[in-house]
């Protein structure tokens, strides 16, 4: 009795076609290598900012390190994935430069083997080679913030949280009417020098004397008390730049006999 | 030749299950599509998670399917989706993940998905009105409930042996874009009490590092414009689509007259007049006399001494020394000096 498979399962099915990549994909490297049908099984690919088709642009062979490289029609290579040929994984997870999740390869470990036989080289592909079926290729055009690039290049995603601190002080501002501000202040640290230093001692000001302030403009007035009695006897006369000498005059009358 | 539809073929396969993933446990026609798009707090790194059929439970003519993961930031929510029995093929449902204990839903919801089902109509066969399969070790199943005593019993797959979405069916959010954007603002620097200075001002406690941060407020939709504000100039490239953030002196709305708050209603620290707690200039003394800081040094001079207080270095003793009177030159009695730091 003759028996038919109603089905092929998923995997097996496309093993033996083109897919991911379109029928008339050639599979080949621009040198003429070819890539086996059953290496790649399926793909979701979403890579940020790309609305075009993509392909596979490149296999690059290092010794514990096979990557593949996705590319845009009309862009280059803008994301990639790897894996180490010792140990296949079926999920080949792509990233773009910023470590963007831009989708998975899924590979078969036992044909992917076969990678390993290609000499330790960039081996490149054109477009036409490799094109992914539109079915495995969300467009993710730009909209909205994607995230934050910091001058180092680090992209900030996510929920981002901007810190004010030495002396910036950040202000939010949502008025009913209108879009919400973020406003940068620069004001400074007026405690800089303590805010920089760990060993930082407060400096000790003297604030009164015996209880009294200081005048308006912060000068204190040593007083000999009765200032214009004549027969004050006590002396108090700058002495220098920085000092004040308290004294009294007795002695000095005392020495003129 | 007329050739089948993509669900039809998915009708007689395990997809969108990983074959050979606890998928012989139902009919292939029940589940024919899948789809889920994991946010970007799941955590989800497709190398190394996984979405799997978790359960399955029946209620009436409705039957309940199950989703869950097993990535970090979504594994305490599901997936729950409900297919009428009866209803014809290919039902299509979309659902944003729940939580698994809590009984309200999430606020945001870590990861969504679509489900295709097939042709249910053999349900009284797999999973009958009120009973429940469950797996008792790898590979046996048994039926071991009844109506009587679960009303809603379901099929829970064992662990490993949960049928396993194929990773193409999951689009990772990853990293792929600023959700939110927080801003707050680190706490100000404190001045410090002074060694010996009594209790005028509270501990210091702040160091750079302990400061207490600020919520200024929040941006979740919309534009945002950025202003200058005391001292700021913010420059917009549009070639490089980056902004630069510059320190300018009178820049933007020129330079504040007073302490800027950090937040509606900052108290000003120790009933100071500074909200960092320090104390005026008027009320400092700066000159004694005139004679100007930061060290004045207080002399005694011929008949008197002056003298710190053995207990208390705040206290200066200005004394006579009537025994310097008999001695008629002018030199100087014994000096002592204080420091008295006047300012900075």
């Amino acid at each position: 009795m003759t028996s038919n498979i109603l089905a092929h399962d998923f995997r097996d099915q496309y093993a033996e076609s083109c897919y991911p990549f379109t029928d008339h994909a050639t599979l080949q490297t621009t040198a003429g290598l070819p890539l086996s049908r059953g290496v790649f099984l399926d793909a979701i690919i979403h890579i940020p900012g790309v609305i075009t088709p993509v392909y596979l642009a490149s296999i690059t062979i290092a010794p514990r390190r096979i990557t593949f490289g996705i590319a845009a029609w009309f862009r280059g290579e803008t994301a990639a994935g790897s894996f180490d040929p010792t140990d296949v994984p079926d999920v080949v997870a792509l990233t773009d430069k910023y470590n963007r999740a831009c989708g998975s390869l899924v590979i078969d470990p036992v044909t992917a083997v076969q990678l390993t036989g290609w000499s330790s080289a960039r081996h490149l592909f054109n477009r036409d080679a490799t094109t992914f079926v539109p079915s495995c290729v969300i467009p993710s055009p730009i909209s909205g913030l994607h995230g934050l690039l910091s001058p180092d290049d680090e992209l900030i995603t996510d929920d981002i949280i901007l810190v004010g601190e030495n002396g910036v002080i950040l202000a939010v501002d949502t008025p009913e009417e209108g879009d919400p501000t973020l406003t940068v202040h620069i004001v400074g640290d007026p405690l800089f020098a303590k805010a920089g230093s760990t060993g930082f001692l407060p400096p000790r000001f003297v604030r009164t004397i015996n209880g009294k302030h200081a005048d308006q403009y912060g000068n204190f007035v040593l007083d000999v008390g009765e200032a214009f009695a004549k027969d004050t006897v006590l002396r108090i006369n700058s002495a220098g730049a920085n000092a004040i000498k308290i004294s009294s005059a007795v002695s000095t009358l005392d020495s003129r006999g | 030749m007329h050739r089948p539809g993509f669900l039809n073929d998915n009708q007689l396969r395990s997809y969108p299950f990983i074959r050979d993933t606890g998928t012989d446990i139902l009919p292939n026609a029940w589940i024919v599509d899948f789809g889920a798009i994991m946010e970007i707090d799941a955590d989800f790194q497709p190398q190394l998670h996984q979405i799997y059929l978790h359960s399955v439970s029946r209620l009436d003519d409705i039957i309940t399917f199950r989703f869950r993961t097993d990535a970090p930031g979504a594994s305490n929510e599901e997936l729950v989706f409900t297919h009428a029995a009866d209803a014809d093929s290919f039902q299509l449902s979309q659902v944003e993940s729940s939580s698994i204990t809590a009984t309200t839903d999430s606020v945001s919801p870590k990861w969504s998905g679509f489900l295709a089902t097939g042709r249910l109509d053999a349900a009284d066969n797999i999973l009958a009105d009120g009973e429940s399969l469950t797996s008792v070790h790898a590979g046996v199943y048994l039926f071991v409930y009844s109506a009587s005593n679960s009303a809603n019993g379901p099929i829970i797959f064992a662990e490993g042996l949960q049928p396993t979405i194929e990773p193409a069916r999951i689009q990772s959010l990853q990293r792929s874009y600023a959700r939110t954007i927080t801003v707050i603002n680190r706490g100000r620097t404190l001045t410090a009490t002074p060694e010996g200075c009594g209790n005028d001002w509270p501990e210091d406690v702040y160091t750079a590092k302990q400061q207490p941060l600020h919520f200024a407020g929040e941006f979740t939709s919309g534009i945002i414009r950025l202003v200058e504000g005391y001292n700021c100039r913010i420059r917009q490239s549009p070639a490089t689509n980056a902004f630069e953030i510059n320190g300018d002196v009178g820049g933007g709305l020129g330079e504040p007259c007073e302490e800027l708050p950090l937040y509606d209603g900052e108290p000003a620290l120790g009933g100071s007049s500074y909200l960092s707690g320090g104390i005026k200039c008027s009320d400092i003394i700066k000159t004694i006399n005139g004679v100007a800081g930061p060290y004045v040094r207080v002399l005694g001079g011929a008949g008197l001494t002056v003298t710190v207080d053995d207990e208390n270095p705040n206290i200066l003793h200005v004394r006579r020394s009537l025994e310097d009177l008999g001695d008629c030159t002018a030199r100087e009695l014994e000096t002592s000096f204080i420091s008295l730091t006047l300012n900075e």
